[in-house]
C-alpha cells in the first residue's frame, strides 16, 4: 500500500447568502484546471427538499508531483436550502441562488502511489528511511506547497462568495432604489 | 497468486444522485445517442422493474457501451442506473403542452476500463503474453497514462457524465476539463 499522509486536515468555510452556483463550481473547476489538476467527482447530489435543494458535491482532484509523490486535493462542498431569488445590482434585476455552504478542504500526499516500494517489508523499511532521513527536505516543500495551494484555493473562494456582498434580494431593495 | 497481465486499466467510478422532477424519456434518449454518436456497440445487459411500493416503481437499467478504437485497445463503459419511488407527474410546459415527467430518486454509476489486445492475438503462448506485458508495461506506459487514459476519463466518461447532468438540470452542470484532450475528436 502507498503512504497516504494528511496534511491539511479538515479547513472549514462556512457562507450564507447570496451567490451563483453555477459559476461557483466553475470557480473551483477552473482554478484545478489552471494548475494541472486531474479531476476526479466523487460525489454529486442534488435533492429537491421543501426547505431547498440540498446539494453534496465532493471532488478528489489529485496531481503527480514526481514518480513517487502524489498531491491529492479533496473538497466536500454542502449546500443547504438552495433557493432562486431575484436579485437587484445596478438597477438591473438578476436571478441568483440563496443558501448556506459549508466547504471542507482536505489535503493528502501520497507517497510511492505507483507501489514500487510495497512489495516486500524490507522495502517498505527502505522507503520509510528515505522518506524520513534522506528525502526529508524534499517531503517538507511538498508539503508546504500543498497547504499554500490549499489555502490559495481557500482565498479564491472566500473571494469569490465576498463578490455577492453587494447584492440585494429584490424583497429587500427599497421602493426608492430606482430613482 | 495470480499473475499480473497488465490489459486492462481502469477510471474511477463516478456517481450521480438526483431527487426530484426528470424526463426520463429524454434522458434515455440522450444517453443512447450520445453512445450512438461516437460509435459505441450498445448493450441494455439488464432492464428489472420491480413491483411497485406505495412510494412508487423502482427500476434497474444495466447498460454496456463498447468501442474499438483499433486493433489493440477497447474502450468499455458501464453504466447502473436506479430508480426509486418513481412515479410520474403530468408537467404544463411554457407553451402549454402537458407533458409526463418523472418524480422520484435515480442514482447512475459510470465505469469504464481500457481494455489491451482484445482480439487475442497475443495470448497463444506464455512467451506471447510475457511479450504482450512488457509493451503494456513499458513501451507503452506514457501513452496509456498520458493519453489513453485522459481520452477514456475526460473525452468520453466526464462528458456524458456533464450531458446526464445537463439533462437532470442540475445545479454543476458544465465542466471546465472538458477541452482538456484537445477540441477536435
Amino acid at each position: 500500500m502507498s503512504d497516504v499522509r494528511i496534511i491539511v486536515d479538515h479547513i472549514k468555510l462556512d457562507y450564507q447568502g447570496l451567490f451563483k452556483l453555477n459559476d461557483f463550481f466553475k470557480t473551483i473547476d477552473a482554478w484545478l484546471f489552471e494548475r494541472g489538476l486531474e479531476k476526479r467527482t466523487n460525489k454529486n447530489f442534488e435533492q429537491n427538499t421543501p426547505k431547498g435543494k440540498f446539494i453534496e458535491w465532493e471532488i478528489a482532484s489529485w496531481k503527480k508531483i514526481t514518480p513517487y509523490v502524489r498531491y491529492i486535493y479533496k473538497l466536500r462542498v454542502l449546500i443547504y436550502g438552495l433557493k432562486k431569488v431575484e436579485v437587484a445590482k445596478d438597477k438591473e434585476n438578476l436571478q441568483l441562488d440563496n443558501g448556506h455552504i459549508l466547504i471542507y478542504f482536505d489535503g493528502y500526499i501520497e507517497f510511492d502511489y505507483e507501489h514500487r516500494w510495497d512489495e516486500t517489508p524490507i522495502l517498505v523499511f527502505l522507503r520509510t528511511l528515505y522518506d524520513k532521513f534522506i528525502y526529508k527536505v524534499y517531503t517538507e516543500r511538498f508539503e508546504n506547497r500543498l497547504t499554500y495551494d490549499l489555502h490559495q484555493l481557500y482565498d479564491v473562494i472566500e473571494r469569490f462568495l465576498n463578490m455577492y456582498r453587494h447584492y440585494r434580494p429584490v424583497s429587500r431593495v427599497p421602493h426608492f432604489a430606482g430613482t | 497468486m495470480q499473475e499480473a497481465t497488465y490489459n486492462r486499466e481502469g477510471v474511477p467510478t463516478v456517481y450521480i444522485r438526483y431527487k426530484g422532477v426528470w424526463d426520463m424519456d429524454d434522458l434515455y434518449k440522450s444517453m443512447v445517442d450520445w453512445f450512438r454518436e461516437r460509435k459505441y456497440k450498445f448493450h441494455e445487459l439488464i432492464y428489472k422493474h420491480k413491483h411497485p411500493s406505495p412510494f412508487g416503481v423502482e427500476r434497474q437499467y444495466i447498460w454496456q457501451a463498447i468501442k474499438k478504437e483499433d486493433e489493440y485497445l477497447l474502450f468499455n463503459i458501464d453504466i447502473y442506473i436506479h430508480t426509486y419511488d418513481a412515479h410520474d407527474v403530468e408537467v404544463k410546459m411554457k407553451d402549454g403542452s402537458n407533458k409526463t415527467f418523472t418524480k422520484g430518486r435515480i442514482w447512475i454509476e459510470f465505469r469504464g476500463h481500457m481494455a489491451y489486445d482484445w482480439e487475442k492475438r497475443w495470448e497463444n503462448s506464455s512467451f506471447y503474453k510475457s511479450l504482450r506485458n512488457f509493451y503494456n508495461k513499458y513501451v507503452i506506459k506514457k501513452k496509456k497514462e498520458q493519453i489513453l487514459w485522459d481520452q477514456l476519463w475526460y473525452r468520453e466518461i466526464h462528458q456524458l457524465h456533464a450531458m446526464v447532468k445537463e439533462r437532470l438540470k442540475m445545479e454543476s452542470e458544465g465542466y471546465e476539463h472538458r477541452y482538456w484532450t484537445g477540441i477536435h475528436r
